[in-house]
């Protein structure tokens, strides 16, 4: 699954712009489901198990990263650029991006002539602008459009021989943990969901649930740990190497109370590493999934991610089975219940 | 060497390994050592006057000072990198094998309020796995070295400041080791903190004329029109009081006459490079500067002109051959 991970995150697919990842997943399930395309992109799934189920489970991970977007183009040859999903202005000066295979750097003014106030705040991205080296406006129109993606140019790497550094782990990994699922023997009929849109908004998990119509739905992504050195307890939010995340809580949904407990308990009996999320932050599809149509009891399973929205997100290796094991662990005790 | 690939060669190393590397290129047709501190000195004996030619090969960076058993460890400033490129960027950590890890940002939800004030660099937390047991205190760290081409015959890498100093002296090198001249080439430590491997190595060379060849600012947005010049516009000759105004004159005599296009960087004080701490030493040493623009200085993504660096070894040499060191 390591080395399908890494293929998927050197892909390029931003919200609305998904067709790298797309065409890479239909290509891999294409001999082991049905599926279709719905009008914004999404990829529904159905994958046949051994017998049917008695519920209807969806399982699901977006396929769109955070990026970039250009917005215009200056007589000098400069991109001016607005976000597309959420990035922290601290994580963009001074970093790499490509357009179009052609690689651009998010410049700055140079320290030596800042004053006062600029010494002491990250650049705002309205005042961040990517260069490519053209001379002109003229002279960039021939490699950029306005309206053009600028992908964050970012190597996979490894930490040590425990972490994985690359972009956008969220949700390349819940993408990586879904194609497994579908190669795999399932006891049980089960719907598969590769969404669009999830960072600027969960627009594609509206449409496919309600599509779908799903009794349950299991939501795979990567959420945000902050287990770094000076933070302590609570802080975290959630730990690498501490197992898959199970949330109670976030930004966008309060998760079934019963679910959340049945994951853990099949944690207990099946020696799969789970924790929990000690802060309620972030948001995911869930938010959209669990009050489609009448209402879909709704969890999330979570790769711990350090880094998240920048161009190097990190995670420990071990989380990932983690993350696997408990998705199908649930997937086979909700389809039956 | 083709120029690219010197200049390709010559960011993708350390500084110990540019210098073993320049060593390497210089030693076919110079005679060279290093000084007590590490400079890399090459003299070649001939005619005329001795020119010190001299670029600094030390790179900004970090030094490691704290490492965690969790996989983290904190540092410290080697020269002046900017904080706010910082967080989230690739790092490698030259310890007995290079470790690769990846500067800390922090989580939005755990910034207070509307604070978006930066982290300084004593404060950044950088994250390296389980490498962390071959790193040891006092390390040497810099943002990952990469070589990417833009357009227009431009580069961006970490360290162009001032590797990019270093290609225009070994260029010029090459086009002076054929002339018959008497020449030195200096490529100094510890530009980017002190000025002591300039100094010192200019006090065991002890030329007639120095020229220094550092990086300064190219324009781009936000940058006043009088603070910069423009990238692809040729080498920036200095004119400072701590310069000898009659070497910056007859370097923009030399661009003149030989059509290589150029600009002038004015300071009213000293210059903040090699320069200054060569032009005091010994009993004074009549010292010129030149300078390749460069944007985004002290980032991992400064950027040059390939163009310019030919034209700033092109305008040396030039100036060499023609006599203009002599003294008349």
């Amino acid at each position: 699954m390591i080395n399908e991970l890494k293929t998927l995150c050197s892909l390029n697919s931003a919200s609305g712009r998904e067709n790298e990842v797309r065409d890479y997943i239909i290509k891999e399930i294409s001999p082991y489901v049905d599926y279709t395309i719905d009008a914004l992109g999404n990829i529904i799934a159905l994958k046949k198990g051994l017998s049917e189920a008695k519920n209807k489970v969806m399982i699901s991970a977006h396929m769109d990263e955070v990026a970039l977007i250009v917005t215009y183009i200056d007589e000098s040859g400069f991109l001016k650029i607005s976000t597309v999903g959420g990035i922290d202005n601290q994580v963009l000066s001074g970093k790499r991006v490509t357009i179009n295979g052609n690689i651009g750097v998010i410049g700055v003014k140079p320290i030596h002539l800042l004053k006062g106030k600029e010494k002491e705040a990250y650049p705002e991205i309205s005042d961040l602008y990517i260069d490519i080296g053209a001379k002109s406006k003229e002279d960039a129109l021939k490699y950029v459009s306005e309206g053009d993606i600028a992908y964050f140019l970012s190597d996979v790497v490894e930490l040590g021989d425990n972490l994985l550094k690359a972009k956008a782990i969220d949700d390349r990994i819940g993408c990586a943990v879904l194609l497994n699922l579908i190669r795999s023997e399932l006891k049980y009929d089960t719907y598969f969901v590769f969404t669009v849109q999830e960072e600027i908004g969960t627009r594609g998990a509206t449409t496919a649930s309600y599509t779908v119509a799903p009794d349950y739905a299991i939501v795979v992504e990567a959420t945000t740990a902050a287990d770094i050195l000076g933070v302590d307890g609570d802080s975290k939010v959630c730990s690498l190497g501490e197992g898959a995340v199970i949330s109670f809580m976030d930004r966008a949904t309060v998760y079934d109370r019963e679910l959340y407990k049945l994951a853990f308990k099949l944690g207990a009996e099946k020696e799969i590493k789970l924790q929990t999320k000690t802060k309620v932050a972030g948001g995911n599809d869930a938010g959209a999934i669990h009050k489609s149509r009448g209402g879909v009891k709704t969890i999330a399973v979570s790769v711990p991610c350090r880094y998240i929205h920048s161009p190097s997100c990190v995670i420990n290796k071990a989380d990932i089975d983690s993350v696997y094991n408990i998705t199908k662990a649930l997937q086979e005790a909700l389809c039956i219940d | 060497m083709e120029l690219t690939n010197l200049l390709k060669k010559l960011t993708q190393e350390n500084m110990l390994g540019a210098i073993e590397f320049a060593s390497d290129f210089l030693s076919d047709f110079m005679a060279v050592h290093t000084t007590p501190l590490g400079s890399l000195v090459a003299e070649k004996d001939g005619f005329g006057d001795k020119i010190m030619l001299e670029a600094h090969i030390d790179e900004i960076g970090f030094v490691v000072t704290n490492i965690d058993k969790n996989g983290f460890i904190k540092v410290n400033s080697y020269g002046g990198s900017d904080p706010r490129v910082l967080p989230a960027s690739d790092i490698t950590i030259y310890s007995e094998r290079p470790v690769q890890g990846v500067v800390a940002s922090t989580p939005p939800h755990l910034s207070k309020d509307n604070d978006s004030k930066i982290t300084e660099i004593s404060d950044l937390v950088v994250d390296v796995g389980s490498n962390f047991k071959y790193i040891s205190l006092g390390d040497f760290a810099t943002l990952t070295h990469s070589f990417s081409a833009l357009k227009n015959n431009t580069v961006s890498a970490p360290a162009l400041d001032n590797r990019a100093g270093v290609a225009v002296i070994l260029r010029c090198a090459e086009l002076l080791k054929d002339s018959g001249r008497k020449f030195s080439v200096v490529l100094s430590v510890g530009e980017e903190v002190n000025g002591s491997g300039a100094s010192t190595a200019a006090f065991s060379v002890s030329p007639d004329v120095a020229i220094a060849v550092d990086v300064s600012f190219a324009k781009a947005p936000s940058i006043p029109d009088d603070k910069c010049s423009k990238l692809g516009g040729g080498p920036m000759i200095g004119i400072s009081p701590v310069l000898d105004y009659y070497l910056s004159l007859q370097l923009v005599e030399t661009a003149k006459n030989k059509d290589i296009p150029y600009s002038k960087e004015i300071m009213g004080s000293s210059t903040g490079t090699d320069a200054d701490h060569i032009s005091d030493t010994l009993g004074g040493i009549k010292t010129a500067l030149v300078s390749i623009p460069l944007r985004n200085m002290h980032t991992g993504v400064e950027i040059v002109s390939l163009d310019d660096i030919e034209a700033c070894a092109k305008l040396i040499s030039e100036f060499v051959i023609s006599g203009g060191i002599d003294n008349d």
